[in-house]
């Protein structure tokens, strides 16, 4: 904590001293409604108002998401505010999905005087033992003088290590009652504890192995980007020739242009990337925590390779999948010492290890070319029905056309469409809700993005129903003068992905899923954004590119074949060797690409 | 008497399930409310029935001291959970095993609550 303290011998609210706390950790905006329990903050706000902006939500889940989107985009922290009650009770979802996605988020709420905690009384919950299981932290702050370190302690937690949410429920009557703030203190060593220091010997370790490896993967996710360690990890895969999946939150985290990177693996992703890992003899996982939506039937996974795997998170070491080598580091640190030790070691053997791989590669481009071209959306007749597939090779175009974009995804078919069929090559340009999959997520999470990147263009690509779900935070973008997010609704009519399940594995009972919709066009007029329907192929680029040129928030409608499915697909609960790669047909064997347990190097 | 109870439990309501591991847990964790809800929640989310607990204040001003008794195949993601606890200052484990054989648990609680191994200087050491 800096030692100036200009305003340190004046009396302040603990209103005051909150709005300080927030400004001296470079806390810029905030997401919130107010209510009766943070009413004396809000009116604090108000003096704050030039350094400390608030942006007013229309639900407290979309605050929360707002703030997640602004985290996700930025790296920062985000701060979102809630009354006590209901206003906390809201905020639990996206709390909820900071938690799983590893996300930088301060959920600070009101609560009752101190005086009447426990008594049930008006707007009272129980909300930081709500909060207990799905934060790093929490805490109830009943005084006024314990505002500063308390605030810095949770700054301090949700951005450290692996990141996640810190939240920080305050009675009403601390934040009124005043006192002299101390801003001259340490935080206590509890909290203050030193990350992980990279094990030398590991990394040797690491490097035998991969150099003696016939058949290397690279599994990069999430901790890759969070640890803004994009950088090192290519100057590692140009160095070593090894081939690189990206999971769902690594996406960006590795260009897909470049000739090694290989895409997305999992339930929905490519034969050719699940069979490379179901192949691969050393696996070298860097900040992924190997999801059952990665891994499939877990006791099946990558059964013939020694796993490397690099955490910032200890308890995510041989949690799920045994390792080899676990190392407990940062990635960015790791990749540098991983980099500086195979460097050493390096001498002209370098191309011939890398044409060693030249061979893995060619057997997994193979596969490639073998399956990919099989997918339903890849060869579909030519009709006029707009099928998904054709909507993304538009947005893919006016996402890569070189301007600025950032892309915030929904949950379901449109989200593993998105992963499959856009381009990603830029980190934090693919923000979604992985880990909790929480539906409506996407609006107000584009709202954050936009807000901390007003020059870019944020699309939103979301489902008919997601949408639904969290919509009404478009009309926080026109008080806010938002002007940059262009909403794409994958409209189908249904809730897809579970139509798809229906159809797959319930004999096509949909129950419950059909959807009678909005007309989404006089939904967004009345949000004072531009609504636009599109029905055929033919309209799709003059819409996108119209939308993209648009000064203003845009809504488009795309309607598209009702029962498309998202394939590859493995289904739950098998090994990622076994997907279905087609509909219609029984899962013969043709269909089902077997794990090849006979490569055993 | 609660040895007796013990062994007479298991017998009677657990003889069709598979014997587990019975293991010890030694946690040193910050003396505030909450903190002791904090670690009960870990074995709670992972459905880990508590067979015994207890807590006293160690003689670091602000440590308390928890030893809990259970029955699990592996406790190592647990104890990797609990240490990521902010309220946790450390974890140790013991293997017990089973019924009849050494100490029974409420007996090595005790004797294990007894213990005082602190160092003066608040270095947290068990």
């Amino acid at each position: 904590m800096p030692a100036n303290q200009p305003d340190s011998s004046k009396t302040m609210t603990g209103a005051q001293i909150l709005c300080e706390a927030l400004i001296r950790n470079n806390v810029k905006v905030m997401f919130g409604i107010p209510g009766g329990t943070v009413m004396p903050f809000y009116h604090a706000m108000f003096e704050y108002r030039d350094k400390l902006r608030h942006v007013l939500c229309r639900h407290e889940q979309g605050a929360g998401h707002a703030a997640e989107g602004y985290a996700r985009g930025t790296g920062n922290l985000a701060v979102c505010i809630g009354t006590s009650g209901p206003g906390a009770t809201n905020l639990i979802t996206p709390i909820a999905d900071a938690w799983m996605d590893s996300t930088p988020l301060l959920a600070i709420t009101g609560q009752v005087a101190s005086t009447l905690i426990g008594t049930d009384a008006f707007q009272e919950t129980d909300i930081t033992g709500i909060t207990l299981p799905i934060t790093k932290h929490n805490y109830l702050i009943k005084k006024a003088c314990d505002i500063p370190h308390v605030i810095q302690e949770a700054i301090y937690l949700a951005t450290s290590g692996r990141t996640g949410p810190v939240h920080v429920d305050i009675t009403k009557d601390a934040q009124q009652e005043s006192c002299v703030p101390n801003w001259d203190f340490k935080l206590s060593c509890r909290v203050h504890r030193a990350g992980p220091s990279v094990a030398v010997e590991q990394i040797r370790h690491t490097v035998e192995l991969l150099r003696s490896a016939r058949r290397p993967l690279i599994m990069a996710g999430n901790g890759v980007i969070q640890a803004e360690a994009c950088s090192e990890l290519r100057r590692f895969v140009d160095a070593t020739g090894i081939p690189v999946v990206t999971t769902l939150h690594g996406l960006g985290a590795f260009p897909e242009d470049h000739q090694l990177s290989l895409g997305m693996p999992g339930m929905h992703g490519w034969v050719h990337v699940n069979k490379a890992i179901q192949r691969c003899d050393v696996l070298l996982t860097i900040g992924a925590r190997f999801d059952d939506r990665v891994t499939g039937k877990v006791s099946t996974f990558a059964p013939n390779a020694k796993v490397i795997h690099i955490d910032i998170d200890r308890a995510e070491l041989n949690k799920l999948v045994p390792a080899t080598v676990a190392i407990h580091a940062d990635a960015r640190e790791a990749l540098f010492a991983l980099n500086d030790v195979w460097d050493d070691g390096t001498g002209s053997d370098c191309n011939e290890q890398k044409c060693h791989h030249h061979d893995w590669l060619m057997e997994i481009r193979q596969l490639q070319s073998e399956h990919q071209p099989r997918q339903a959306y890849m060869r579909k007749a030519e009709s006029g029905d707009l099928s998904p597939a054709d909507v993304y090779a538009a947005l893919n175009k006016a996402v890569n056309s070189g301007n600025r974009c950032r892309v915030v995804t929904d949950v379901g078919q449109h989200q593993m469409w998105a992963a499959q069929l856009i381009d990603w090559s830029v980190p934090r340009t693919h923000i979604t809700s992985g880990g909790s999959g929480t539906m409506g997520f996407a609006v107000p999470a584009a709202l954050g993005v936009a807000i901390a990147h007003p020059d870019e263009t944020v699309w939103v690509i979301c489902g008919d129903g997601g949408f639904q779900m969290t919509n009404q935070e478009l009309i926080t973008m026109k008080q806010e003068n938002v002007r940059n997010v262009k909403v794409a609704i994958i409209n189908n009519g249904y809730l897809g992905m579970v139509r798809q399940w229906q159809q797959l594995f319930e004999e096509r009972r949909y129950s419950n899923t059909p959807l009678v919709n909005p007309d989404f066009c006089k939904l967004a007029e009345s949000y004072d954004a531009l609504g636009v329907r599109v029905d055929h192929r033919s309209q799709l680029e003059e819409v996108i590119d119209a939308a993209s040129s648009h000064d203003g928030v845009v809504v488009i409608d795309f309607r598209v074949e009702r029962e498309a499915n998202v394939f590859p697909m493995v289904p739950q609960g098998n090994s990622i060797g076994r997907m279905l790669v087609d509909e219609g047909v029984d899962p013969t064997e043709e269909l089902l690409v077997e794990p090849d347990m006979s490569a055993v190097v | 008497m609660s040895h007796h109870w013990h062994v007479k439990s298991r017998v009677l309501y657990k003889p069709f399930i598979k014997q587990k591991m019975q293991h010890t847990i030694i946690a040193l964790l910050q003396d505030r409310p909450g903190a002791l809800s904090r670690v009960t929640n870990v074995f709670r989310r992972r459905d880990l029935n508590i067979d015994t607990i207890a807590a006293v204040p160690t003689s670091d001003y602000g440590v308390s001291k928890v030893v809990l008794v259970i029955e699990a195949d592996n406790v190592r993601p647990l104890v990797a959970q609990l240490e990521k606890l902010i309220d946790v200052f450390e974890v140790r484990t013991e293997v017990g095993d089973g019924a009849g054989d050494a100490l029974l648990p409420d007996t090595r609680v005790a004797a294990l609550l007894r213990q005082s191994s602190f160092q003066a200087d608040g270095a947290c050491q068990l």
